[in-house]
């Protein structure tokens, strides 16, 4: 299997961490506050779940913590580098060596075949590809034998696997991935989510996943509730049965 | 308002850009199509209208001297005749205007009163059965002191009723006061015929008459079949038939004519038309890609506008108004503006026909340009509108987005082999991914570089005639002619004694009768070296011996002759063996017309003398001095033209509308690879988004989105030249035969390599202009943004 990404030897500080994070969206009479006062942080070699209610503010906090957005005030370490200051260029080069996406609707790239797709963040930032981890990297993912397919010709299970393959090529400090199994069935579900432990478990990849689906919350280490742009609980494993009861109170 | 229409407009809004794109592009359409379709009503109506109205003459037919009255009464009953006038007594003579306009003293004082010749013609009235006179200016003759003029001619010299002319009788002077001016149907424009007609009463011309004149008779023919000039030299058998030989004159045909009236037009017209149908084509292309696009982008939209109970008819009635709306607006501004345009031209040629102004709204003309507006816009956009029609409901509101339908395209593989960097390649991908609106795009630059490539080539061709002698009628700076009375020996002396002279080529006109064809040719016969004025034969070699020949095309083809064929004919009754040794370029008669050795004349009329001569002048002499010091030696029989090498108006007047349609079209091919790289980067910002999310730069970017375009504009730019090339070669020919001539591809050598690269470049160039700003959009859209959608 891959070697483990640097940071899980080099500290025992978080991965990724937030400081009185704050979103506001829109002004005056219209302004909605997504996010207020967010304090978190994840440490290396974890799998967390962040959970909540449609606009809870999920998907504005990772967006923030994966520098894809700029938050209203507050601050987002990612690897000991604080975001706050860096300019687009600073933050596009971040995220190349940094971070890794998994998206709910794949998003591949329809033109590029299964293994263009996945060597893509490497080729953006004019890396060398080293064959033989790609081909690991592959196998690891089932997809050995469909490299050469373009995402049109793949399942809905495969094109997320890919996701997950393109997400692990540059080994980044953490990987974002979003409502990972919200567009698939819960055969491919359970292969996809077994795929993202199995990188945390062997490869001591950290992964945040946001997602309204308890059984994936349940594969999770911890798993962080937010409601109104607040956490509202901070857990550890949960049994599906156990989240769904927490959700139920939090509606 | 019905919820169509508020839908319509609220989408207008909301796609304004779109809106102004195809706004411009009709706009443009529609100025040139109506500018081109009010001059083809306008301008083909108006000569017709004047020949019907003054019962033109199909033919004007000279006679010599040999006819008598009686015989040449004769042919108007002569079979095809429908009716004919004359005969009238016809004669070439000199005048001098009396009055001298005051910025004229000068050169009056220095080169005595200028010269005119006109051909004077004895008729008694305006009117009859062919050959009308329309008098526009004083009265008809009443009294043997008078004269009347066409108008262009009055126009030309700056003359006016009442003024008087001094005919040039020997060495009297008979004073002739303007009567009246006229337009002759049958005659062309002063610029391109000389010498005009002018009218005296028939008691007066014997008193015109100089020593040396040679008078004939001329008569006015309308015939049954008058379609061709083919048709009408077969109308002037039998005529020819009823009268002693060689009595058949110079010939004088209203479609000569009528091409003469129409030749700008006609050429401008078929440029125009050619551009304004471009200019549709494009518009129609770039509306059915904004279509298609605003389908793809809108699929959510069309899915919730179905699933509330709009019917598909009401979904492809909205998308085709949304089209149709700023279309119109755009009529509203281009057809006036094409008017407008077209205003200087129209009246232009119904000026010259005395005919009054015609209307400034030509009705045909803007009702075809909104019929053709209005289906054009609304079947592009109708096309793939009803694909949205017929969309499911369910399935546009679960996916939210279009499918994308994904064909590896042989060509973005190709590219993939080529080991370019991710971002080229991405946007090579990007470039192929909707293959259709790809071609439209391509199409759209490879119609604009074609365009311009005509353009620059045309230009440079035009202008390299206008310098080269072969192609002008010779380099010489001095003309002169002089009177019957003035010996050629002693003119000869004059100029040879003038240190400033370098060649002298003095020149006789004569018709020959050519065995075979009907019409008697007009021939020109030089003395001295006609090759050291420039002219030079364009294929085979200049005549060097009596007997040889060089002509245009447009004779070789009526004589069936190639360059080395021998023919016979005769001068003056005398028969003659000719050796046809080369192909020249002269739009004289359109080009029905032979050049000669002057021994070649004498041999069959020994006593001629040249009638004017050319001068060559060397390097940095001073024409004006020149023409100065020759007129001073003898100022009554001697007129003395200093030659000034203007472009002719109609080269300039092409010119200029090629240059601008080209830019025209330029401008369009901008705006669809514009709107195409929109449309492209507005369905991929998603793509984009993730690609940012993955690491890709802004800089990265819009090198990507850069590059998409950039090879649309290559593809354009490599099939546009070759094209443009093409084009330029087949109008060039296509305007040589309008005037007689050919020219052959080594003649309008006018591209280099460097200026073909160069305008592949340009192409390239307006694309990735056209596609920075979406590709900024691209680059600088925030990714949260689009990503939150989901």
């Amino acid at each position: 299997m891959l070697e483990a990404p640097d940071t899980t030897v080099t500290s025992a500080r978080p991965v990724v961490a937030a400081e009185h994070l704050t979103r506001l969206y829109g002004e005056g009479q219209a302004q909605v506050a997504a996010l207020r006062d967010v304090e978190v942080a994840f440490q290396p070699g974890t799998f967390s779940a962040v959970m909540g209610p449609s606009g809870s503010g999920k998907s504005t906090l990772m967006h923030l913590l994966a520098g894809l957005d700029r938050p209203t005030s507050g601050t987002v370490t990612i690897d000991g580098v604080e975001l706050n200051g860096l300019n687009d260029k600073k933050l596009t080069l971040l995220r190349r060596q940094k971070v890794g996406f998994v998206f709910q609707f794949f998003n591949l790239l329809p033109m590029l075949t299964a293994e263009e797709n996945i060597t893509l963040p490497l080729r953006i930032a004019g890396e060398r590809v080293d064959e033989a981890s790609l081909r690991q990297l592959l196998e690891a993912v089932g997809l050995a034998d469909r490299k050469e397919h373009r995402p049109a010709e793949l399942s809905g299970g495969q094109q997320q696997r890919v996701a997950i393959a393109r997400a692990l090529i540059t080994r980044p400090a953490v990987i974002f991935a979003d409502e990972p199994t919200g567009n698939l069935d819960s055969q491919s579900s359970r292969e996809v989510l077994d795929m993202l432990r199995r990188a945390v478990d062997d490869l001591g990849q950290t992964i945040v996943m946001v997602t309204h689906d308890a059984q994936a919350a349940a594969v999770a280490d911890r798993i962080v509730f937010l409601e109104d742009g607040r956490i509202v609980r901070d857990e550890g494993h949960l049994t599906a049965d156990q989240i769904l009861d927490v959700m139920k109170v939090l509606r | 308002m019905t919820a169509v229409w508020r839908k319509t407009l609220a989408s207008l809004r909301r796609r304004r850009l779109q809106a102004v794109i195809i706004g411009l592009v009709v706009l443009l359409a529609a100025g040139t199509a109506t500018l081109a379709l009010t001059l083809l009503f306008g301008s083909t109506n108006a000569y017709d209208q004047a020949f019907a109205q003054q019962r033109g003459a199909h033919v004007l037919q000279e006679f010599t001297g040999g006819a008598t009255t009686v015989q040449l009464a004769h042919t108007a009953r002569a079979p095809g005749v429908t009716a004919a006038a004359g005969p009238w007594r016809t004669d070439n003579i000199t005048v001098e205007p009396a009055r001298v306009p005051p910025d004229e003293r000068q050169m009056v004082a220095d080169f005595g009163p200028p010269k005119l010749g006109l051909e004077v013609v004895g008729r008694a009235s305006p009117a009859g059965p062919a050959d009308d006179l329309r008098l526009v200016a004083g009265h008809w003759l009443r009294s043997g002191n008078q004269i009347v003029l066409t108008r262009s001619f009055a126009l030309a010299q700056s003359l006016a009723v009442g003024e008087t002319l001094n005919a040039v009788v020997g060495s009297r002077r008979v004073p002739l006061i303007i009567a009246g001016e006229v337009i002759d149907v049958d005659e062309m424009d002063a610029a391109n015929q000389s010498p005009q007609h002018a009218w005296v009463l028939p008691a007066t011309l014997p008193r015109l008459i100089g020593p040396g004149d040679q008078p004939g008779y001329e008569m006015a023919y309308r015939f049954r079949h008058a379609a061709t000039n083919a048709a009408l030299r077969a109308d002037l058998v039998p005529i020819k038939a009823l009268l002693p030989a060689g009595a058949l004159g110079f010939t004088r045909s209203y479609i000569d004519v009528r091409n003469n009236y129409n030749i700008t037009s006609a050429l401008v017209l078929t440029f125009l038309l050619a551009f304004s149908v471009f200019a549709l084509g494009a518009a129609a292309l770039i509306v059915a890609n904004i279509v298609t696009g605003a389908v793809l982008a809108g699929f959510r939209d069309i899915g919730i506008m179905k699933a509330i109970g709009f019917t598909p008819g009401q979904v492809v009635q909205m998308l085709v108004l949304q089209m149709l709306v700023p279309a119109l607006i755009a009529c509203v501004v281009g057809i006036p503006l094409g008017l407008l345009l077209s205003r200087p031209l129209v009246t232009q040629s119904a000026d010259a026909l005395g005919l009054p102004p015609p209307a400034a709204l030509s009705l045909p003309a803007v009702l075809l340009v909104i019929a053709g507006v209005v289906t054009v816009v609304a079947v592009s956009a109708a096309l793939p509108a009803w694909r949205a029609g017929r969309l499911s409901p369910v399935r546009a509101i679960v996916s939210g987005t279009a499918p994308q339908g994904r064909k590896a395209v042989g060509l973005a593989r190709a590219l993939d082999r080529l080991h370019l960097p991710p971002t080229v390649r991405l946007g090579a991908g990007q470039a192929f991914a909707r293959p259709l609106r790809a071609g439209f795009t391509a199409v759209a630059v490879l119609v604009g570089v074609a365009t311009v490539t005509f353009a620059v080539g045309l230009r440079t061709t035009l202008m390299h005639g206008l310098n080269d002698p072969a192609f002008n009628g010779g380099d010489y700076q001095i003309e002169v002619s002089r009177l019957m009375q003035y010996p050629d020996a002693r003119l000869m002396h004059t100029l040879r004694a003038q240190p400033q002279t370098q060649a002298i080529v003095a020149r006789d006109w004569a018709s020959v009768q050519v065995n075979g064809i009907s019409q008697p040719v007009q021939s020109v016969f030089t003395r001295g070296d006609a090759t050291k004025l420039g002219l030079r034969a364009l294929q085979g070699r200049w005549y060097a011996a009596p007997g040889e020949a060089v002509a245009p095309e447009a004779f070789m083809k009526e004589a069936h002759l190639r360059v080395g064929d021998y023919f016979t004919g005769s001068i003056n009754g005398r028969r003659l063996r000719f050796h046809l040794v080369g192909m020249m370029f002269d739009t004289a008669e359109f080009g029905r017309i032979l050049y000669m050795d002057f021994s070649t004349l004498h041999r069959a009329m020994p006593g001629e003398v040249p009638a004017d001569y050319l001068v060559r002048l060397r390097p940095r002499s001073d024409p004006t001095a020149y023409a100065i010091r020759v007129n001073r030696t003898s100022r009554a029989d001697l007129t003395v033209n200093i030659q000034n090498n203007t472009a002719s108006s109609v080269i300039a007047t092409v010119n200029d509308v090629v240059l601008v349609l080209a830019l025209v079209l330029a401008v369009i091919a901008a705006a669809a690879v514009f709107n195409t790289v929109l449309l492209n980067t507005r369905e991929r910002v998603r793509d984009t988004a993730v690609l940012k999310a993955v690491g890709m730069a802004p800089r990265q970017a819009i090198l990507m989105v850069a590059t998409s375009a950039a090879i649309l504009g290559l593809i354009g730019g490599i099939l546009g030249i070759p094209a443009g090339v093409v084009l330029h070669g087949v109008i060039l020919q296509l305007m040589a035969n309008l005037v007689g001539n050919t020219i052959s591809p080594l003649q309008y050598q006018a591209f280099s390599a460097p200026l073909l690269l160069g305008l592949v470049i340009a192409g390239m160039l307006v694309a990735v202009l056209g596609a920075l700003l979406p590709a900024r959009w691209a680059a600088y859209t925030g990714v949260a943004e689009v990503l939150h959608a989901e």
